[in-house]
């Protein structure tokens, strides 16, 4: 493989992950809010289907994604009446990512806002803002670390993740290959030089994102 | 006119209550853990009663049967709770500005001009109450909630502290409820005061009847005067021309009006000629009358036209053979004299 080859992966990678991060900023912080905040039947019915994606095999759920998409699939052409042109691309390693990344952001982002004090929101409210306004100005300010800690975790988890995206977007070098595929393939055809060389890339990278993680985590659990 | 009945079980008793209250000052009189916090988040649509009615002028606030409850931010209510609550990612200008327009009468009633600029976490516990109680008023509230305002600061600070909620409550007119344990900033700043045991009243009405008849809390004897002279460590108050009192280190200046509080069990009565005594106020006086008060006898005596209580045992009572019209001096120390600015 040349040097754009390994650049393409990396840049795949980066994409694919920062994508997924987007992706599921706003529905991890919804629903990490209103697991911390609302009290609502059937709630750890719901806990529990959150949390689902962290204990299943990726394959297992790259499986359940490739139904949804396939021909068939709620996702695909027959029932949406257009092509969505996902599988197999990487909008669909991107969909697998975050599907993977999207509980462990919810749980991190769950604990940001229950490490809120409550009282600063009804605070608030007492002094006459609605709570949307409530959530913008003081919820979310004062989660802000641990919702940055939240999203980074979820940028790593996405870093790494390979047996879901495998099963919908395969492994096509420039489009959907990332170090965990490239990983894979390099052990497959016995270039155990150039696996290592990205093993160590990619620890280097999810230890970057880790230490980012934990020491916007210790200063949340600090006085500022 | 502020009406509140209230029903809400709690941990260890059950909150009950139906009280009207007038729109001054009133004090909600009792000790830790009788429910007077849960009263006031109840009151700010923090907490929801399991029944009940609450109304401040006409406006009903929250309405069990009527299925009526205003959101605490439709209620108009200025709260300033226990641990005040600053908001701590914003300044003191941000925190006063999420209340309403700043208003440069509260900003120099609490001295806040300089404070501006500053982060909420800089702020000592006197400053912090003061930026409190200002985004309190600024809300424009119907209706003033303070919970122990003055708890958790030193003497001086509470001094102070006392002297601008006079201030705050001579200034701006607002209706307020004052959570306290100390009978003296009940009786200082509140037209009435309602004493909560367990949740439920036990009694309503004057500051100083109604904490008279409560154990070891009655500031029996509370006077309006002003400084008349001032030295290092003590000042000479004036109750009324040529009736002066000493009292210790008030860290007032001469002129200031004053409120002075002093315990009727911290009066001494006496007859006949003195003894070289350490009690710096002696006062010529004659009995008014004499009562009895929960097996402890009450005494009043007139001096120089303003009447003083004391608190006496039935012996102490034939000893000196006590009775109105007798020509008696009361006694008492600087020291233990409670004064706060008016």
């Amino acid at each position: 493989m040349g040097e754009s080859g390994e650049l393409s992966v990396l840049r795949v990678t980066l994409e694919v992950a920062f994508t997924a991060t987007v992706l599921v900023a706003p529905l991890a912080i919804g629903m990490g809010w209103l697991l911390a905040r609302v009290r609502f039947p059937l709630r750890s019915v719901v806990e529990t289907l959150v949390a689902l994606p962290l204990v299943l095999p990726p394959t297992a759920i790259g499986y359940l994604l490739l139904r949804l998409l396939g021909r068939g699939g709620w996702l695909s052409e027959s029932v949406l009446g257009f092509d969505p042109d996902l599988l197999f691309t990487w909008k669909a390693a991107v969909l697998a990512s975050a599907v993977v990344s999207f509980p462990l952001a919810t749980r991190s982002a769950r604990s940001a806002f229950e490490a809120v004090e409550p009282r600063y929101e009804l605070m608030a409210r007492s002094l006459g803002m609605t709570r949307a306004r409530v959530f913008m100005r003081v919820t979310l300010p004062l989660a802000r670390r641990g919702l940055a800690a939240a999203l980074l975790l979820a940028f790593a988890r996405a870093l790494g993740e390979f047996g879901a995206t495998v099963i919908v977007a395969g492994n096509i070098p420039g489009r959907t290959q990332t170090l965990a595929l490239a990983i894979f393939e390099d052990i497959q055809l016995g270039r155990e030089d150039h696996a290592l060389l990205w093993v160590g890339c990619s620890a280097l990278l999810a230890f970057g994102v880790i230490l980012c993680s934990e020491r916007l985590l210790a200063r949340e659990r600090s006085p500022a | 006119m502020i009406e509140i009945r209230l029903e809400l079980p709690l941990t260890e008793f059950a909150l009950d209550l139906s009280v009207e209250l007038g729109s001054g000052c009133t004090g909600l009189f009792g000790p830790s853990g009788s429910g007077k916090t849960s009263v006031l988040e109840i009151l700010a649509g923090w907490r929801k009663p399991r029944s009940g009615r609450v109304r401040v002028g006409q406006d009903v606030l929250f309405d069990a049967g009527a299925r009526i409850e205003l959101r605490p931010e439709q209620r108009s209510l200025g709260y300033v709770p226990q641990d005040v609550l600053l908001l701590p990612h914003w300044s003191v200008r941000e925190n006063l500005e999420a209340a309403g327009e700043l208003d440069a009468r509260v900003l120099e009633t609490f001295e806040l001009e300089p404070l501006l600029a500053r982060g909420v976490r800089s702020l000592s516990g006197g400053e912090r109450q003061r930026v409190a109680l200002a985004r309190a008023l600024l809300t424009r509230p119907r209706l003033l909630l303070l919970d122990e305002p003055l708890t958790g600061l030193d003497r001086e600070r509470r001094r102070r502290a006392l002297a601008l909620l006079l201030s705050v409550k001579e200034r701006f007119a607002v209706p307020m409820i004052f959570v306290s344990h100390d009978a003296t900033d009940v009786q200082v700043l509140c037209d009435e005061v309602v004493v909560l045991e367990r949740g439920r009243v036990r009694a309503q009405g004057a500051p100083a009847a109604v904490l008279a008849a409560q154990p070891g809390a009655g500031f029996e004897n509370v006077l309006r005067g002003h400084i008349a002279s001032a030295s290092e460590g003590s000042a000479a108050l004036e109750l009324r021309p040529g009736l002066r009192i000493e009292v210790a280190d008030p860290g007032l200046s001469s002129g200031t009006a004053a409120v002075f509080a002093l315990r009727g069990e911290d009066v001494l009565v006496a007859r006949g000629p003195l003894p070289p005594i350490s009690a710096r106020n002696r006062l010529r006086a004659r009995v008014h009358s004499v009562r009895e008060d929960g097996g402890e006898i009450w005494i009043e005596a007139d001096c120089s036209g303003v009447r003083l209580g004391a608190r006496v045992t039935r012996a102490a009572l034939h000893e000196l053979e006590l009775a109105p019209g007798v020509e008696v001096t009361l006694l008492f120390k600087a020291t233990s004299c409670r004064l706060v600015a008016a």
